[in-house]
């Protein structure tokens, strides 16, 4: 009988970063890098600033976990809301210009799409990215971290220093221009 | 004719999200029979909630490759990069972190002070504030416009920054100014105090205090603080003067300020 080979929990691993293994931060990389670099995409709205975001987490991660995780819930929940925090920290200090663009490769991708290069799933993900983009950044935020990341209010008020009823009032805002933005 | 009366699109939410209570629902649903209109409402949220379900970036295959790059360098040629099947750079026995992690660590530090802003003492936020405020204060002098062959220095961090949350008294201090500084302050209708440092002002360091932050030491670069307005009291002095406080929607200015669109700018004094 074949035996099963052991799959390291999170938790080894991240013990072993602490040893100082590269190999078990490659693999805690592996593992989570999809969900830390979706979330900042998602948070961002650019390819590029997110992948700042996912560099910017896994070269500090090793010096983070030494000084400040406690192994108390699971570890991906951790890492989450560092990417989190990361990313909307880039989204403040980000020049205001910037913010009020559009990010150019949504633009781009609709170009693309406009001109019949997207299948019709495409289309409408493009159009859902542009809806995205086009909300300020305070409604942004609040609705994918509820409606994507599914932290509640409460959490939500915590990472951007806001109440509860703000955090939900700014996503019935940013429901409403998201079905506008979709509608036109 | 009897008017009908459409439920607010959080209970359609809700009912599309399989939330609303029983009793309700069964409102709900009956409301629904009848109006196309809120139907409507419920199955494009249903769509746009499907297509977020299924909305995944794959990840760009330069990352991986770049971070591997970057803790080879803050390891450095003497760090402690153990055997050779890899061992992640950690801070060296000695204390100063190297430039490149506390860059990696700038956008975490007011990330923490966003955690931090319901969670005062977040140990999360305070190693972070320590770390980069001792990153950027260990910092090698500037860079020689020309390095060494073969040697690959990472640029400076353009900016940095710290998130205060504004819903208690708020201190911002800024202690060892230069008169070149230019300190612009904005306002914006809520949210948080926000500090940053750009240019060659992004050499400061940013110390926590109790009721806020101290910035030390900016070089002659540029200070750029937001304050909501609705927020606590907001006080900024620098050099230890007071320059204004911000308090219940209005700006108290204590030193002559240019009123420019959408901001004042101070010249430091000494």
């Amino acid at each position: 009988m074949a035996s099963l080979m052991e799959v390291p929990s999170d938790q080894r691993l991240v013990a072993a970063v602490l040893g100082g293994s590269r190999d078990a931060l490659g693999e805690l990389y592996t593992r989570h890098s999809p969900d830390v670099f979706n979330t900042a995409y998602r948070l961002i709205g650019t390819r590029e600033e997110a992948e700042d975001v996912l560099q910017d987490v896994f070269v500090a991660l090793p010096a983070v976990l030494t000084r400040s995780y406690e192994e108390r819930g699971r570890f991906g929940g951790w890492l989450n809301r560092l990417a989190v925090t990361t990313a909307l920290t880039r989204m403040r200090t980000r020049s205001r210009r910037r913010e009020s663009g559009l990010p150019e490769e949504a633009t781009e991708s609709a170009a693309a799409a406009a001109q019949g290069h997207g299948s019709d799933a495409s289309v409408e993900r493009i159009a859902l990215e542009r809806a995205l983009a086009a909300m300020p950044v305070r409604l942004r935020a609040v609705f994918v971290l509820k409606e994507i990341e599914g932290y509640s209010h409460a959490e939500i008020g915590e990472l951007l220093g806001i109440t509860r009823l703000t955090s939900a009032t700014r996503l019935s805002r940013a429901w409403a221009r998201l079905r506008k933005e979709l509608a036109s | 004719m009897t008017a009908l009366l459409h439920p607010s699109f959080r209970r359609l939410k809700a009912y599309a999200d399989g939330l609303a209570p029983s009793r309700r629902r069964e409102r709900l649903a009956e409301h629904l029979e009848a109006c196309g209109r809120c139907r409507d409402i419920v199955r494009e949220v249903g769509e746009i909630r499907a297509r977020l379900a299924t909305w995944r970036e794959p990840v760009p295959e330069t990352a991986w490759p770049a971070i591997v790059a970057r803790l080879d360098r803050v390891a450095g040629p003497t760090g402690d990069r153990g055997s050779a099947a890899g061992r992640v750079g950690l801070r060296p026995a000695s204390g100063a972190w190297p430039r490149a992690l506390a860059r990696a660590a700038v956008l975490v530090l007011a990330a923490a002070g966003l955690l931090s802003a319901a969670v005062p003492g977040s140990p999360v936020r305070s190693w972070i504030e320590a770390l980069v405020a001792r990153g950027l204060a260990d910092a090698p002098a500037p860079m020689p416009t020309a390095p060494p062959p073969g040697v690959e220095i990472e640029a400076p961090p353009p900016v940095a920054g710290v998130v205060l949350p504004a819903r208690r008294p708020v201190s911002i201090v800024v202690l060892q100014a230069p008169p070149e500084l230019r300190v612009r302050v904005t306002t914006v209708a809520g949210g948080d105090a926000v500090v940053r440092a750009t240019g060659a002002a992004a050499s400061a360091i940013f110390r926590p205090r109790g009721d806020g932050v101290e910035v030390v030491a900016p070089g002659a670069g540029s200070l750029e603080i937001e304050l909501p307005v609705t927020g606590a009291r907001i006080t900024l002095d620098m050099n230890g003067q007071r320059y204004l406080v911000s308090e219940g929607g209005e700006i108290r200015l204590f030193v002559p300020a240019v009123d420019t669109v959408g901001g004042l700018t101070f010249t430091v004094g000494r």
